[in-house]
């Protein structure tokens, strides 16, 4: 009777804490409401990123491409694209202006949070693209900034060599999976076949609220 | 002022509050008292709830630390690096609250200091003993890298980490050690246990059962946390790990099965008294529900189920301490046993503490910090900005 007694009480406290969470109208992370967004929204899975021949994606997911001998041109990768969703992208410099590596050079609205992208590279701002359009086409169309890099910079910079893109894309992805099921109090958000693989919907760290977006920028852009 | 002051108060704090009103004045008739004035315990049945509970249940139920730091540190399997500190955490705390228990539950207290100096190579408890007290400095020095880390005492956190391999070696074998010693202390009562808990492989069951419930302790001690500090659930790995509970619960219940087949002891399972019931009940709940809950993909994958998988596994494990340690000896000790209003007021007591401690601690130290450094950028690779040009 000892042992019955203990784990009865032992559910007792649990059941209990179920009624508190739920009076507090706060959501249990065994007991979350889910919903389905897969059928009303976009997919993506590892595969379906795009990677031109030339573009250089670096660790900050904001890609360069040298589009002559002097300027490269930089904007917001497919990947981040795709996670944030409908993205419009803001300059944070102007013309003429002087970079450091590391400075935010553009932002993002996401919800009502702002998301801050930083540059790859230091040199002199020579080109804005002004469009002010929702990003559809990252690698052409949707550029963000064109810079002449700072002669003789000797410095490092992180760029994912081209040949090793698709696989750093891909443990990505599979970071980002485990960010969305950490963040997320409705699981199937994200797709109920995403522990096996599966696919995520478009614009899944925007269904997760401020915080959530704010741990993103921290964990994938900084 | 009573605006402020409202607002501060929650069902779970009044609750541990008064709880802590009634352990503390309970502790304290103990030990003025004695154990004859607050326990139910006699000389015909000297271990009741605080052995049962705080001491068999709470070595088992704080071994998540040791099989997530063999997981993760020594098969160096390092996707499981951030459940790693909580766990540690919660096996610190709960060896610490066992040896507090022990402290209440010993007739004189103030000698649990002998085995130190007084050797009984031959005793198991005195194994017991000396492992748990090097077990509980091992987890301190795991867990005190933590406060270093915070505290950025690099000199000495930079001499602990060069230690850290050989500490958490050393923690897992006195793991391995003192979790079976636990069951080899029954193995003298052949006689005063009922047939169906008493087996030659006691130290077996006690070893792998702790295996099993360690890692469900880890899942539901994660939704705690998520639950209390809203943080996100590290589900995938959760899920994972999961599937060892499932391997270890089935491989014991297979090797029951067996032996209750091998040694003729199946005849029990028909006769109609409680430790049947009991013994019915453990398995159903400790075993044949979790096992096929978490052998169940889709039930495994479900944060729902996988949280009820824990409870049921976490209760089974109790279940089967507290039968091993109380219900299996009533019987031949030809007493009824049941814990006081101050046994069970003491217990939850001990218990509360740990969960406020856990959050004091969890609230000042870098416990769940670590996990937002999962698999950053490894595949970054520097390259000059003049290697960037000439790549076109």
């Amino acid at each position: 009777m000892v042992a019955l007694f203990v784990v009865l009480t032992f559910v007792l406290f649990i059941v209990v804490d179920l009624f508190v969470v739920k009076s507090q109208k706060k959501h249990h992370p065994a007991f979350s409401v889910s919903h389905s967004f897969q059928e009303s929204h976009a997919m993506f899975n590892k595969k379906s990123f795009l990677l031109p021949q030339g573009v250089m994606l670096t660790k900050l997911h904001v890609w360069l491409n040298r589009i002559n001998d002097e300027k490269v041109r930089i904007g917001i990768d497919d990947f981040v694209m795709k996670a944030l969703g409908g993205v419009k992208v803001v300059p944070a410099v102007e013309m003429g202006s002087f970079v450091e590596r590391g400075q935010v050079v553009f932002n993002a609205a996401v919800n009502n949070k702002k998301i801050q992208f930083k540059a790859p590279i230091e040199g002199t701002v020579v080109g804005v693209n002004n469009t002010n359009n929702e990003i559809t086409d990252p690698y052409n169309n949707d550029w963000v900034l064109e810079i002449i890099p700072k002669n003789g910079d000797a410095k490092q910079t992180n760029v994912i060599k081209y040949e090793e893109a698709f696989d750093w894309i891909k443990s990505e992805f599979k970071r980002l999976k485990d960010f969305i099921i950490e963040q997320s109090t409705q699981p199937t958000l994200a797709g109920v076949t995403m522990y096996d693989g599966g696919n995520l919907v478009e614009g899944v760290v925007s269904y997760l609220g401020d915080e959530a977006i704010t741990k993103f920028e921290k964990e994938f852009l900084s | 002022m009573i605006n402020k002051i409202l607002p501060k108060i929650t069902f779970w704090r009044v609750v541990g509050v008064s709880i802590a009103i009634f352990g503390i004045y309970s502790i304290i008739e103990r030990f003025v008292y004695g154990l004859g004035a607050v326990t139910n315990l006699s000389d015909e049945f000297p271990w009741g709830l605080w052995i049962g509970f705080d001491v068999v249940c709470g070595v088992g139920l704080a071994a998540g630390g040791f099989t997530i730091s063999a997981v993760a540190h020594i098969f160096h399997i390092k996707k499981y690096e951030p459940l790693t500190r909580p766990a540690i955490l919660t096996a610190f705390l709960g060896y610490a609250f066992v040896a507090l228990g022990l402290i209440v539950d010993l007739g004189r207290w103030y000698n649990i200091w002998h085995p130190l100096i007084m050797w009984n190579p031959s005793s198991v408890m005195f194994e017991v003993a000396w492992c748990v007290m090097l077990y509980l400095t091992v987890l301190f020095l795991e867990f005190a890298s933590y406060a270093l880390e915070k505290f950025n005492f690099n000199k000495i956190l930079k001499l602990i980490r060069k230690a850290l391999i050989p500490i958490y070696i050393l923690g897992i074998i006195l793991s391995t050690l003192h979790q079976s010693s636990l069951g080899s202390l029954f193995l003298i009562l052949p006689t005063k246990m009922y047939p169906l808990w008493y087996s030659q492989y006691l130290p077996y069951y006690f070893f792998f059962s702790a295996i099993a419930v360690g890692f469900s302790m880890i899942v539901f001690e994660s939704y705690m946390s998520s639950r209390a500090f809203g943080h996100g659930l590290k589900f995938s790995l959760l899920s994972e790990i999961s599937k060892i509970t499932m391997v270890f619960l089935s491989i014991i219940l297979a090797a029951k099965v067996i032996e209750l087949i091998a040694t003729d002891k199946i005849q029990y399972l028909f006769i109609p008294v409680t430790e049947t019931y009991m013994f019915y009940l453990e398995l159903i709940v400790g075993y044949i529900i979790p096992i096929f809950l978490l052998s169940n993909k889709e039930l495994r994958t479900s944060r729902k189920w996988l949280y009820i998988s824990s409870v049921f596994v976490i209760s089974g494990f109790m279940l089967n301490r507290i039968n091993v340690s109380i219900t299996s000896i009533q019987r031949s000790a030809g007493v009824d046993y049941f814990p006081s209003a101050q046994e069970i007021g003491i217990s939850i007591f001990i218990v509360t503490v740990g969960v406020w401690v856990f959050k004091l601690i969890s609230n000042y130290f870098p416990v769940f910090e670590h996990e937002i450094e999962e698999g950053e950028n490894d595949h970054a690779e520097n390259v000059s900005v003049e290697g960037i040009l000439a790549n076109k």
